[in-house]
């Protein structure tokens, strides 16, 4: 008997195995799972927008008019901000977008700009004042690792102010000590990147796992039918080529 | 006159706080989470003042030279080498939203875009701009029109060529942005803006064509891969660098000098806190200090 679940479960083992397909080669049923991923993604996310704004405005503007206009009136400025996005369509009116675009750009560099002085600076310099001395060894390296680390990294992103070597001059002193922090500041950056990038891969693997175990194993049969599909996909074209 | 003018301004904001702080006081009103430091206002004050300052000093013609960052210097390079292999030139900028705290970082994308853009116009490259944000589709078809049109090739732009929005879904637009790089054999594929998962998948689908590939990203969990698999990087910070470098604005470029003022508080007072430890106190307290109001 076929029930939606088995059909459910067959249809993710073989999206599963298309969507890998492309790191072979694109195919017929790569764009197959593109086009429907793209779509279904694009539909829930309609649908997802048009239910908040319904819930949001709409029902209560229409089901409590007096409630709505007198605690959420102001859900009437972004609703009109959405509807000048659509002026782009018009050549006449479409300058109307850019104040829509201008007001989310301003809200979102507001959000960044919120927790950037204490999260980026104040937090930062706090955590990098460490005694440089002590009776613990590998506590003192650790100290002058992460104090250097930090300055050499600020260093690199110094952008407009550093000490520049004239032509044919003597560099100052000034100069040894900024591209000394700079070096160590990108060594230093690099470690950090390889350390995350080791971390991610990790993470990527335990996916990778999962994602075997949830959906290509338990129907295998799947797995392997989508599996030829995808070969047979690829295969024909390079034949018909030749 | 010019001094006068920036202390005027510093004042006029400084009044505006004390008339803000003294009006909540007043009224009671919480401004403020009492657990944020006081510091962290302060910063925020100081290096907005920063930035107007040097922005209003490059308005009455000072320069402020910024480094050669060589992604930036790439761009070029990676224009006329895909023009001279007759293929397109993709650029997409992330999963992270223009109306989140990743805005800046979309802004510099967009900024390194409209370089692109005139790179391509002046070069008649075809150019491909990828989006997974629907906000930006207006701002992003603006930007590549006016690079053509700047260039004086105003019949390479085809919006619906030039500009494609998929979907905000991450990995489904991320599953259109490869194929697209694939099918349309890109020759040059640049990268900026704020990346999440999808920056490695979009790095290994410009390897399978040999585009050449500049990429970036401020967030840090993603700068490893791009560092690795990229020809040219920007690294973290660079990309508003370059993002201002594009903009070739002189006030944009002054309000660089304004964030490294604010990277240079960070070191000095990092090292007078080290100093301070000597003699038994700690700068952090002071640094860490609330101060309730309301």
């Amino acid at each position: 008997m076929i029930s939606w679940d088995i059909l459910g479960a067959w249809l993710s083992a073989a999206m599963v195995v298309w969507i890998y397909s492309f790191a072979y080669r694109d195919n017929l049923f790569y764009k197959l799972a593109e086009h429907m991923f793209v779509g279904a993604a694009a539909g829930y996310s309609i649908a997802l927008a048009l239910d908040s704004l319904n819930r949001v405005m709409i029902k209560p503007a229409i089901t409590t008019p007096e409630t709505f206009w007198t605690t959420s009136w102001h859900y009437v400025v972004p609703a009109i901000l959405g509807v000048l996005m659509f002026a782009k369509y018009s050549r006449k009116y479409y300058w109307l977008a850019r104040y829509a675009v201008a007001v989310n750009i301003a809200v979102g560099t507001g959000l960044a700009l919120r927790t950037v002085p204490i999260a980026n600076i104040t937090r930062q310099i706090t955590a990098t004042i460490v005694p440089l001395w002590g009776s613990d060894p590998v506590t003192v390296l650790n100290n002058w690792l992460l104090v250097l680390i930090t300055i050499g990294a600020l260093t690199y992103f110094l952008f407009t102010i550093f000490p520049r070597r004239a032509e044919g001059a003597r560099p100052s002193p000034l100069y040894y000590v900024y591209r000394t922090l700079y070096y160590i500041g990108i060594y230093g950056m690099m470690v950090g990147f390889g350390a995350l990038f080791a971390n991610t891969i990790m993470t990527r693997v335990g996916f990778l796992i999962s994602i075997y175990l949830i959906y290509l194993q338990p129907q295998y049969w799947a797995t392997i039918v989508a599996a030829i599909l995808a070969a047979i996909a690829i295969l024909l074209p390079l034949i018909r080529k030749k | 006159m010019k001094a006068a003018k920036s202390l005027a301004a510093i004042l006029a904001i400084l009044l505006v706080i004390a008339i803000i702080s003294s009006a909540a006081w007043f009224l009671k009103i919480q401004l403020y989470n009492p657990k944020t430091p006081l510091s962290g206002f302060l910063v925020l004050v100081g290096l907005l003042a920063a930035g107007y300052y040097f922005m209003s000093e490059a308005r009455a013609g000072a320069t402020f030279p910024v480094r050669r960052i060589p992604a930036f210097d790439a761009i070029e390079e990676a224009v006329a080498r895909s023009v001279e292999m007759g293929r397109p030139v993709h650029m997409t900028f992330g999963y992270g939203t223009i109306s989140s705290s990743m805005a800046p970082q979309y802004i510099a994308g967009l900024g390194v875009l409209s370089h692109v853009a005139r790179m391509c116009g002046k070069y008649g490259a075809k150019l491909i701009a990828t989006l997974g944000v629907p906000e930006a589709i207006a701002t992003t078809e603006e930007i590549v029109r006016e690079g053509y049109y700047s260039a004086g090739r105003p019949e390479l732009f085809d919006p619906a060529y030039n500009v494609r929005y998929f979907t905000d879904q991450q990995f489904a637009y991320a599953s259109a942005v490869q194929a697209t790089l694939i099918r349309e054999n890109v020759g040059a594929n640049i990268v900026v803006g704020p990346f999440y998962a999808e920056s490695l998948i979009f790095m290994e689908a410009g390897n399978m064509v040999n585009a050449f590939q500049i990429a970036g990203t401020a967030r840090e969990t993603q700068v490893p891969f791009f560092v690795l698999v990229a020809d040219y990087s920007f690294i973290g910070e660079e990309i508003f660098a370059a993002g201002a470098l594009a903009s070739g604005d002189k006030e944009t470029l002054a309000s660089i000098r304004g964030q490294d003022i604010g990277k240079l508080l960070v070191i000095v007072l990092t090292v007078i806190g080290i100093i301070m430890l000597l003699g038994g106190f700690k700068l952090a307290d002071y640094l860490n200090w609330v101060w309730k109001v309301g």
